[in-house]
């Protein structure tokens, strides 16, 4: 698998305080990589590493291929666009205006894109208003058009959603999902929204206290959170065997617990296993969604 | 950097802050003209706008403390300095682009000031004498050194804090308090080596006269602390800004503030880079 952005072993303090703690990542190319923790577990902290806005304190990142100490890694960040915690933009100019300067910085020869930019995050109605009169959610969709300027690999955005109403949150939704899907950029997101996230990515990492506690995509998390009927029996072996008979998908927990992945005839099956000489003692619905895998995962107490 | 610059340009232009200190600088010209021709009329006496020309001096290190702090201040307070390092551009590049367009921006606020002063000064008290020349070169050049010393202290300290209100705050004290020690330092070095012999009649008609007395705060010459206050006098974009403004400037003098100048430029640029490399931006 191709990585757009790879993380080894990346730590950060700030005096006394370790912000990252031997952090390892992997964003696959064309991913939306949803990144989730509490607050102060490390993700902007990351997010400002891996922009080269802060210099880790140990270990090392690679950006499509170069190394953070490289020369080449300046080269390699004008692939990035990034809204880093609140959206960067002059509070004192218009939206056009903020875009103008972004073209400048970035060298861009031509205004002409401005305006369809405008009219991609819905700001091309702003005319003469200046940021400073801006709602939050008009910030925030400035400060992405802002990253989309000069057409980024990888488009890097912290909780976008700060500050969205829901209507705003569904449109910035939908517009990451066709940046990924009509011009392939690889996103990554940090995200309190874990519902939110869990319809746009494609691939998590879950960080904890500044650590990666787990990276997984969305078919994986699929698999393990889908919903299934956990069913307790005398017999294992007479279970997979009625299971295999009426044709399901379960996997066998221990030497008497199940998880059946598929909706249960619980007469018909009560009915087969006492043939096959097994009782069934328990049975149970369960469901784990996003947030309960999150919380499964780092512990749901605040420490 | 060329991307740099276009765009920090670019901003200076739209910049109000900037052009906040300039309509000041122009309105502070335009009354200096104002009160010279209040007094040519008044006493009849010969008046002209070279005298009011380099009136800027002991203004220009508080302009260029609040015109930097608060046009730097805003790339920290917007979060915009972000966009230039997200976007690839070197670190010593977005410093030394900053440098530049604060060096522009101060001497275009000095440009201003001197603009007014002629439009000015030029119908109300005539055009200066011919010995005008000579001397607009010599303070032409040490304005230009001497705004390069500002600008390049002034980047420093804006590059450096990220607080717009705290850096615009002490950059405008640190501005006052250069001035003031400035000015103590000259006072020091011009008090007399002796008071004067002195005589005056009390109201009762009782003559008193007072001889000739050493005077305790004159700096023997070649004493360490003349020698550092001179040192200093130089130094001090401020001590220099007095200078040019008294227009008191001999020509060897002249050389050594301009190199004492590149000196402070070189210091205080070279420690912002190097802290700007290392610094965390939030």
């Amino acid at each position: 698998m191709e990585y757009v952005l790879q993380t080894r072993a990346l730590g950060k303090r700030y005096g006394s305080l370790c912000a990252l703690k031997d952090l390892t990542m992997h964003v696959p190319k064309g991913a939306i990589y949803g990144f989730v923790g509490k607050n102060g577990a490390g993700k902007t902290t990351l997010i400002r590493v891996v922009c080269g806005l802060q210099k880790p304190s140990a270990g090392e990142y690679t950006l499509y291929g170069e190394r953070n100490s490289s020369r080449g890694i300046h080269k390699a960040r004008r692939r990035v666009g990034a809204v880093v915690e609140t959206p960067s933009v002059y509070l004192d100019m218009t939206a056009k205006d903020n875009l103008k300067e972004q073209y400048r910085i970035l060298g861009l020869p031509s205004f002409e894109d401005i305006p369809q930019l405008l009219d991609l995050v819905g700001l091309s109605d702003t005319g003469k208003k200046k940021a400073k009169h801006f709602s939050l959610g008009m910030r925030q969709r400035l400060g992405i058009a802002m990253a989309l300027a000069g057409d980024p690999d990888l488009l890097v955005l912290d909780e976008p959603a700060n500050g969205l109403d829901p209507q705003g949150i569904v449109e910035i939704r939908e517009l990451l999902l066709k940046l990924n899907r009509e011009r392939q950029i690889t996103v990554l997101i940090s995200s309190h929204i874990l519902d939110e996230l869990s319809r746009l990515a494609t691939h998590y990492g879950f960080i904890d206290r500044g650590h990666m506690v787990r990276e997984i995509s969305a078919e994986e998390l699929e698999s393990v959170c889908r919903k299934c009927t956990c069913v307790e029996v005398t017999d294992i072996k007479a279970l997979a065997r009625v299971l295999d008979a009426m044709g399901m998908e379960y996997q066998i927990l221990s030497g008497q617990t199940a998880d059946i992945y598929a909706k249960v005839p619980i007469t018909k099956l009560a009915l087969a296993l006492w043939e096959e000489g097994c009782e069934l003692v328990s049975i149970q619905e369960r469901e784990e969604s996003l947030e309960s895998y999150y919380i499964n995962l780092v512990g749901g107490g605040r420490r | 950097m060329s991307r740099l610059l276009a765009a920090d340009f670019s901003r200076l232009w739209k910049s109000r802050d900037f052009w906040t200190c300039a309509a000041f600088m122009a309105s502070f010209g335009a009354f200096m003209v104002l009160m010279g021709y209040y007094f040519m009329c008044r006493t009849g006496g010969k008046y002209s706008a070279d005298l009011v020309c380099f009136g800027y001096a002991k203004l220009m290190g508080i302009a260029a403390a609040f015109f930097i702090s608060l046009f730097w201040g805003t790339e920290y307070s917007d979060g915009t300095i972000r966009n230039k390092l997200v976007a690839g551009h070197e670190r010593y590049k977005v410093y030394l682009s900053g440098l530049v367009v604060n060096i522009a921006g101060v001497m275009m606020i000095n440009a201003i000031y001197v603009a007014a002063v002629f439009l000015l000064g030029v119908p109300l008290l005539g055009l200066p004498g011919t010995s005008f020349l000579p001397f607009a070169a010599q303070n032409g050049l040490l304005t230009v050194v001497m705004d390069l010393s500002f600008a390049a202290c002034f980047t420093m300290h804006s590059m450096l804090r990220q607080n717009k209100a705290s850096v615009t705050a002490v950059s405008i004290i640190a501005a006052l308090i250069l001035l003031l020690a400035s000015g103590y330092i000259r006072s020091s070095l011009h008090e007399p080596k002796v008071y004067e012999p002195y005589a005056y009649t009390t109201d009762k008609g009782y003559v008193i006269t007072r001889e000739e007395e050493p005077n305790p705060n004159y700096l023997e010459e070649g004493s360490v602390k003349r020698r550092v206050f001179e040192f200093l006098d130089e130094l001090l974009p401020s001590g220099q800004a007095l200078k040019i403004e008294e227009d008191e400037v001999t020509k060897e003098q002249a050389g050594r503030l301009v190199l004492y100048s590149c000196l402070v430029v070189l210091v205080s640029a070279g420690g912002g880079i190097a802290g700007f490399q290392r610094k965390d931006i939030k």
